[in-house]
């Protein structure tokens, strides 16, 4: 099913199609959550309120404006920002990268991405693991399109430094 | 062009760009843009590898409820004249507690023995709105409810006139109100029907009604028969007793001031489920008490505990004590406002339904 019919049918209240939905994608978003925040329990938490705000809004979603999916990261990404918030005694401590050891993961390109700033990680991952086309990028980000090309050259180079300077271990 | 030039174009050789001629001449003819493209590549590899094994983790299983009623229902008088059946409240309680985690309504097949009615007005694309008519006690055969309709405000009053074997008549009366903006949005009351024309339909459960609301658009009813008088019809079919995440559930509240009673919206519901949501309530001598699980400037903070909520104000000691589980939160904020009046009729408590809070706000502010 493309976005419109999965769309039309989330919109008709189809609990059965949502649920296949969400069970094919979640997966995706959750991954990407959980390099906002650091942690896996709140990546569920947020996914879940996630699909929960499209499935009780479908209309939320416009799809002149991208994909389904695309809006879901934009939604997802929100929630985790609202999180740090409520998390950090200040909205300006979300745009500090997660400490080193910090998040719970064991992967080391995992850990490079955490010392990376919130915006370099999600850029990068929605470019190189999801695919997303520079509109998306902008659209998900809220950042001109322009300036796209310009911020992932930023990120890639910044990542690189992390992973020269870091220590690799196999998994 | 040197390599400082050319890098962010390396970078958008990754994304499957394209580059101008020059910059693609250099990355062509220079070892360290080339070393540099090829780290690049590889760090997208890696990136998509670890995401691999990210992406195999067990996903928590969902359940999606049917859709609730949505926001803007207000309703403005007691249980007297909205028609949600009476009961004792101690009874409710342990009712709920008998039936598990779940409230149900037994559907019966048509031409059996059910005399309620249930039905399903759906507001286009919106939640339907559930309401409950009884075929054999005409106290219970009127309902209305208040809704965004095409983004106008719309009120509707359905009464069940009569019975023909498996069809009912309705009688269906519509009002058009100005779109709700601050204090516009206050005031939705059941007298504001008495003046509108009545249109009748012959309705069969199981089929579909269509309600034109000149100037507006159009209701969607649909309905099915029940075999009994719903507690709360407006409340979703087979509703968990556990709310959901964000959920501010409160259902026929009782409110007591410094452990007297002071206040029983028996039969009044509401269910906010939006963080940036609240729920305000009225009681007459009593003011109102807008209640958030996020604070609230000005607000006091409450205790929540099962379907208590404790909290103090004005020099006194509140309990809120509902018919359900309030939230997940132990934590409640309440902005009370002791001097707070209701528009028109003083007398009758309310409930609104889910608001955003600066919503309630303003509205609460313009009846100061």
């Amino acid at each position: 099913m493309d976005d419109q019919e999965v769309w039309k049918k989330i919109s008709q209240g189809d609990a059965r199609a949502f649920d296949t939905f969400y069970r094919e994608s979640a997966p995706r978003l959750q991954a990407f959550l959980r390099q906002i925040v650091g942690s896996r329990e709140a990546a569920e938490d947020l996914t879940q309120e996630s699909y929960l705000q499209l499935w009780k809004g479908p209309n939320g979603y416009q799809p002149e404006r991208g994909s389904l999916r695309g809006y879901l990261y934009g939604v997802g990404r929100k929630r985790a920002a609202e999180w740090w918030r409520k998390r950090s005694p200040s909205a300006e401590a979300a745009e500090e990268p997660i400490e080193a050891g910090r998040a719970e993961s064991s992967s080391v390109m995992m850990d490079a991405l955490q010392r990376l700033p919130e915006e370099q990680r999600s850029l990068l991952w929605l470019r190189e693991v999801e695919g997303q086309s520079y509109a998306e990028l902008a659209e998900i980000l809220g950042i001109p399109i322009g300036t796209v090309r310009s911020r992932l050259f930023t990120a890639r180079e910044a990542l690189r430094q992390v992973w020269q300077a870091g220590p690799r271990r196999n998994q | 062009m040197n390599c400082n030039e050319a890098a962010e174009f390396v970078s958008a050789l990754c994304d499957g760009e394209r580059i101008p001629a020059v910059a693609a001449a250099h990355v062509g003819s220079c070892d360290g843009c080339q070393t540099q493209l090829r780290e690049y590549i590889a760090l997208g590899a890696e990136m998509r590898r670890a995401a691999s094994l990210e992406m195999e983790r067990e996903l928590k299983p969902m359940v999606w409820q049917p859709k609730r009623g949505s926001i803007s229902t207000m309703w403005q008088k007691g249980w007297e004249t909205m028609r949600i059946p009476r009961f004792a409240f101690a009874a409710l309680v342990m009712g709920i507690v008998a039936l598990g985690s779940t409230l149900a309504v037994v559907k019966v097949r048509a031409h059996s023995e059910g005399s309620v009615v249930m039905l399903a007005v759906s507001r286009g694309s919106d939640e339907p709105t559930r309401l409950a008519l009884s075929t054999v006690d005409k106290k219970q055969a009127q309902c209305a409810s208040f809704g965004l309709l095409e983004k106008k405000m719309v009120g509707y009053q359905i009464n069940l006139l009569g019975r023909d074997g498996n069809r009912v008549e309705l009688g269906v009366k519509t009002k058009v109100y100005p779109p709700p903006t601050g204090a516009a949005s206050t005031s939705y009351l059941l007298s504001d029907f008495t003046p509108e024309p009545q249109k009748t339909y012959w309705f069969e459960p199981g089929e579909t009604l269509r309600v034109d609301v000149p100037g507006a658009g159009a209701l969607t009813v649909t309905g099915e028969w029940t075999d009994h008088m719903p507690s709360f019809p407006s409340l979703a079919q087979n509703q968990k007793l556990d709310p959901g995440p964000n959920e501010l559930r409160i259902v026929s509240p009782l409110l007591l001031r410094d452990k007297k009673v002071v206040g029983d919206m028996e039969g009044g519901s509401t269910i906010a489920d939006e963080p940036e949501d609240g729920v305000m309530i009225y009681f007459p001598r009593e003011g109102s008490f807008i209640l958030s699980l996020q604070h609230m400037d000005g607000a006091v903070q409450g205790q929540i505990n099962l379907n208590r909520i404790f909290f103090q104000s004005d020099g006194h000691a509140y309990t809120f004590l509902t018919a359900e589980p309030v939230a997940r939160s132990q934590q409640i904020w309440i902005l009370h406002n002791p001097r707070y009046k209701s528009g028109k009729d003083q007398k009758s408590w309310f409930i609104t339904g889910e608001m955003k809070v600066k919503d309630l706000q303003q509205m609460e502010a313009a009846k100061q």
